[in-house]
């Protein structure tokens, strides 16, 4: 045990001897003597009258509802305590996770930019000084009214915060069409992996994993208990848990669920990929399906031609597919699957001298080879427990089904792997089923005003056509730093961050900085100093989510019920603390750059009355929403598998398992090894081409509930104390690799990325529930090279892992998501 | 009133929630310029951390802290009465009558009293709070009781996944007294005989509780021993030390007034 006293022996001697002496003397009420060394002053808190503030975290994008504690000593305001909000009628949801509890330390944290600040060193020094509000909203307005006539030169990066919506539609006004949010280095190559399946990004917010009601689940790469954005989530599944829903689990390391697990496997990173082609393989070749769902709700029995994949004959209006041709057993003919008795999903045949086949035929054939034993040669699984997972899954369906996964941006295949993932869910058909992959009902509280940004061309609109035919266009952080890197299709010369940290985010931190170097002006809006802010020029200090009422309510998706939340102000920030909401800098900005504007832009400087309004279009009771912070909209997700609508957005309005629209885009990639393939089929991921060397390593980090790296989570004095107690601010690395490369635990040693030279030092932690071929860390616990200047971060852990700072520039080609740790590093040396 | 807590390990995901409401409460200490101050290692020193049982590929988590056990090793050993049972049977330190003798520390089987030693700014919240150089333990949040009602301990309300259960054992009807009624919430290592007030809803197979960590007989101070010793030994000890005293005061007294008289 962890510190143990080992001396109740000698206590116990010391015990026999003094006790008789001094029980009598205690005995005799003399103890009173020891009184003087009590320390009795305290603050004696009035607890009993402690005050809740509701209010919505933004460290990660869910927006958990929270409440504050907020008490008084000595007429300030101070946070106490925080907890979880929720619905008073319907308690049973929501949740928050360990990285809002610091806030207390937040408002005087040694960290904090407590004014505006301006660059007086070179960029990168992280040398500034402060300068009033009146200069700084000058000298912004100044570069901003700079590119009125050419505003797609200016960037903005902006994902996170409850006025973001404001910022960017400020700069809509300004004209810029190019505004990215960061999903792109996060889900974006599940979310359009998906796209083949359900012809719409499928975002992993966009998926209820209802494990609630479900009895067998899948976890790939995936740990709701502690990865991002999980809290909801994690809630729904510690039910599941205590239900008796059972889980298998595959990690390169050991996680906390793996606990939970009737079975986990540490296999090799980027290879899930294998496991989940086999697993497909055998429902598919075992007649594991089905029928039923299959024939209702996907294109399965559609009759396409064996050479290009595309339908036999289809009955089409308005662009979209109404009717098909399949082979109905019924009878042996071909027909309209509205006139069919009974369609096959399994036929191969001709259709008038052609060969055809069914959706389903051509996908079992794709995947024949996958066998359990080659899926085993390349992830280390072993090929029993391939099957028996199949025929779990299949045999607890529709309460069963392969989680879904958040973070789905770490390796060149994960497009592909998460299609084939929705794949075996829909031909077991779990999807839009209790137990099984629900469709969560969703509030989007719109804003007041709503500008259109200029008609030119935009940044993603430019790569769309330029080689990442299926980009996020609203997510494209990578692609935008290309574009500065490049020039095309023009140079932004103006980057504007909110409440974004890109050098660490964005995997090549190198080539970020690269990029900011290269740009004129820089500004960030942010609360603490991260890595991004010595490459800045301007920096506004905004006040923490708690110390302001922000301009729109918060739409909470990620549960069994919808809700909607408020972020409400809990205290002020400290007198010395010179720090703007963001609505009174736009109105600012507006007043300098657009007066004619203003007006609209008033009800922002009284956020309450956008939450009337928001309310009033959303039909929720404004002073019930204000009393108690949170409000559900609906009580249930929609179990239904084309969804309440009944159709998807796919030609066909099914779930498809190849896609239509796919099979004339893509037709080049029928055949090859590629994520734009319409067909299932193996992709290695990058690091495998040409294998490791004996000291190459894959550098993995993951999620920790603790950490993150866009925000102040890290930095906060508990949040580290806690991460250091679990020892996540080291790396893991298996016993017996480090034993052959001399690495004892404890180490600090040097890595390096021999493709770009960039260096880092990490903390070993030897275990042997590690990947051989990983070398895994908890998510952005190092900051590198990018603490300069007035640039601190007192408390954060400086010898953890942040995988962006040593990977390539490196965009997954068609889709323009990051393979973030498809890449190797080379183990140096023991400096420590 | 009898409180209890039970921790349900199914529910429970091990976030952490309990430890930071647990510190931001009992441990850290606010100074004057807005800082909050925590010693260092301060999971150490919450008064519910997590713990780690491994078996075989696999490990689970219980979170421990004190069980306000009914029969306390920690109170019976006490030489001063300084640990004690409230009405309630809450287990409770009086800092005015410890002389920091340890003893309790190393009597408690399930090593959940600690002892924070080194420096710490700022003010305590509550008179329970972390004394420096004392022993310290849970104290089920006492200084939020309010009259002779239940309660909420921080770790309770902080708990977002109604892992963590705050009742009466007294009230037949409450959940608490139900799921301890009914065997589904279970105290663990019975064997100690120190009926502890702290149950857990164990994960299945339940190795959390036949693994339940606790101290290897040999380094406890035998508290029963002890306790029996104290209370049937010392006392009367006491008593005939008090006794003969009087005795040989008395003879003495005698004795001088008869020389008194002789002279």
């Amino acid at each position: 045990m962890k510190g143990v006293r080992d001396e109740g022996k000698r206590r116990f001697i010391k015990f026999a001897v003094t006790a008789p002496l001094v029980t009598p003397l205690i005995l005799d009420g003399l103890s009173a003597d020891a009184n003087a060394q009590v320390p009795i002053e305290y603050l004696n808190l009035d607890i009993e009258n402690l005050e809740w503030v509701p209010s919505t975290c933004i460290i990660c994008g869910q927006g958990c509802p929270l409440k504050i504690g907020v008490i008084n000593v000595d007429g300030e305001r101070r946070i106490f305590q925080e907890t979880y909000n929720y619905d008073p009628d319907d308690p049973k949801y929501f949740a928050i996770c360990a990285r809002p509890r610091a806030l207390g330390e937040l408002p005087n944290h040694p960290d904090r930019i407590k004014s505006p600040m301006i660059r007086t060193g070179d960029r990168g020094s992280g040398e500034f000084e402060p300068i009033s509000w009146d200069e700084a909203l000058d000298i912004l307005a100044d570069e901003i009214r700079r590119y009125l006539d050419k505003p797609e030169k200016i960037l903005v990066f902006a994902h996170q915060g409850g006025d973001k919506a404001l910022l960017t539609e400020f700069f809509k006004l300004v004209g810029t069409p190019n505004i990215t949010k960061h999903a792109d280095t996060c889900y974006v190559s599940s979310s359009k992996g998906r796209w083949f399946v359900f012809g719409k990004d499928i975002s992993p917010g966009a998926v209820y994993p209802d494990y609630e009601n479900a009895r067998y689940v899948v976890l790939m790469g995936r740990n709701p208990y502690g990865g991002f954005v999980s809290t909801p989530w994690a809630k729904s599944f510690s039910m599941g848990v205590s239900n008796g829903m059972r889980i298998v689990v595959f990690d390169v390391r050991y996680c906390e669920v793996c606990s939970l697990a009737e079975k986990y496997f540490i296999i090799k990173p980027g290879t899930d990929l294998a496991v989940s082609l086999s697993i497909l393989r055998h429902l598919l070749v075992n007649n594991m399906v089905d029928r039923d769902y299959l024939v209702r709700y996907t294109n399965a029995p559609m009759l396409v031609y064996r050479d290009d994949l595309k339908p036999v004959e289809i009955f089409e209006e308005n662009g979209k597919i109404k009717d098909f041709i399949v082979y109905d057993e019924a009878d042996g003919g071909y027909k309209f699957i509205s006139e069919a008795e009974s369609p096959a999903i399994f036929y191969e045949g001709d259709y008038e001298g052609r060969e055809v086949a069914t959706v389903l035929s051509i996908i079992r054939e794709s995947v024949k080879d996958y066998t359990p034993e080659w899926a085993s040669s390349i992830s280390g699984v072993d090929p029993d427990d391939i099957v028996e997972i199949a025929e779990n899954l299949y045999k607890w369906a529709p309460r069963s089904f392969i989680d879904h996964g958040y973070k789905t941006v770490r390796y060149y295949n994960e497009p592909m792997w998460h299609r084939v993932n929705a794949l075996v869910n829909a031909v077991i058909g779990s999807i839009g089923r209790v137990g099984g992959w629900a469709w969560p009902r969703k509030v989007k509280p719109k804003l007041p005003i709503k500008f259109k940004p200029r008609d030119v061309l935009s940044i993603p609109s430019y790569w769309e056509k330029n080689g990442y035919p299926l980009i996020d266009k609203k997510s494209y952080s990578m692609l935008a730093i290309k574009s500065i890197l490049e020039g095309k299709p023009y140079r932004p010369e103006m980057v504007v961050v909110y409440l974004e940290n890109l050098v660490s985010h964005i995997p090549s931190s190198s080539k970020v900085v690269e990029a900011l170097l290269k740009t004129r002006f820089n500004v960030q809006f942010n609360t603490i100093w991260d890595e991004t802010s010595p490459y800045m020029d301007l920096i506004l200090p905004i006040p923490f989510f708690f110390e302001t009422d922000a301009i729109s309510l918060k739409g909470a998706s990620k549960a069994n019920i919808g809700q909607v939340s408020v972020f409400m102000k809990a205290v002020d920030p400290p007198p010395d603390v010179d720090v703007k909401p963001t609505p009174w800098i736009v109105y600012q900005l507006v007043k300098r750059l657009f007066p004619e504007e203003l007006e609209k832009f008033e009800i922002f400087l009284n956020p309450r009355e956008v939450w009337r309004w928001q309310c009033e279009k959303l039909g929720i009771d404004y002073e019930k929403l204000v009393r108690y912070g949170a409000l559900k909209t609906y009580s249930s997700p929609d179990y239904n598998p084309l969804t309440r609508k009944g159709k998807l957005p796919t030609k066909t309005g099914r779930i498809e398992l190849i896609n239509v629209d796919a099979v004339s885009k893509f037709s080049d990639y029928i055949g090859r090894e590629h994520n734009l393939n319409p067909l299932p089929i193996w992709i290695e991921p990058l690091w495998m081409k040409d294998g490791l060397a004996e000291d190459e390593f894959v550098p993995v980090d993951y999620m920790v509930n603790l950490s993150a790296i866009n925000t102040w989570a890290r930095n906060t004095r508990l949040l580290v104390e806690m991460i250091k107690w679990l020892e996540e601010d080291t790396v893991k690395i298996n016993s017996r690799r480090a034993s052959e490369l001399g690495i004892r635990d404890g180490d600090m040693i040097k890595i390096v990325n021999p493709e770009t030279g960039d260096e880092l030092v990490v903390k070993v932690r030897t275990t042997r529930l590690v990947a051989e071929e990983v070398i895994a860390g908890a998510h952005g616990l190092n900051p590198g090279v990018h603490e300069r200047g007035v640039v601190r971060f007192t408390y954060m852990p400086k010898h953890g892992l942040n995988t962006n700072l040593l990977a390539p520039f490196y965009i997954i080609d068609g889709f323009g998501s990051s393979a973030m740790f498809d890449y190797k590093v080379r183990f140096v040396e023991v400096v420590g | 009133m009898k409180p209890v807590m039970i921790i349900d390990l199914n529910r429970c995901t091990g976030c952490l929630a309990c430890v930071e409401a647990c510190i931001s409460e009992n441990i850290a200490r606010w100074s004057k310029e807005g800082l909050i101050n925590y010693p260092d290692n301060v999971v150490r020193y919450s008064r519910t951390r997590p713990y780690w049982i491994e078996f075989g590929d696999t490990r689970r988590h219980v979170f421990i802290q004190c069980m306000h056990c009914v029969n306390a090793p920690c109170v019976n050993i006490c030489p001063t009465g300084a640990s004690y049972q409230d009405e309630n049977g809450v287990v409770l330190i009086d800092y005015k009558k410890c002389i920091k003798c340890m003893y309790c520390v190393d009597a408690c089987p399930y090593q959940v009293r600690t002892v924070y030693e080194g420096e710490l700014e700022g003010d305590m919240l509550h008179e329970h709070a972390l004394h420096i150089g004392y022993p310290d333990k849970c104290t089920l949040c006492i200084h939020r009781k309010v009259g002779n009602e239940l309660w909420t301990p921080a770790c309770v309300e902080a708990c977002p996944y109604n892992a963590r259960l705050f009742g009466d054992l007294e009230d037949p009807e409450g959940e608490v007294s139900q799921l301890i009624r009914r065997g589904i919430a279970v105290a663990p290592r019975k064997d100690l005989g120190t009926e502890p007030k702290l149950f857990y809803i164990p994960r299945q197979g339940g190795a959390e509780l036949s693994e339940y960590p606790v101290r290897p007989r040999d380094v406890i101070i035998p508290y029963n021993v002890v306790s029996e010793l104290k209370n049937s030994l010392l006392k009367p000890l006491f008593l005939t030390t008090t006794g003969l005293a009087v005795l040989f005061g008395f003879i003495h007294m005698i004795r001088s007034r008869g020389d008194k008289h002789e002279d």
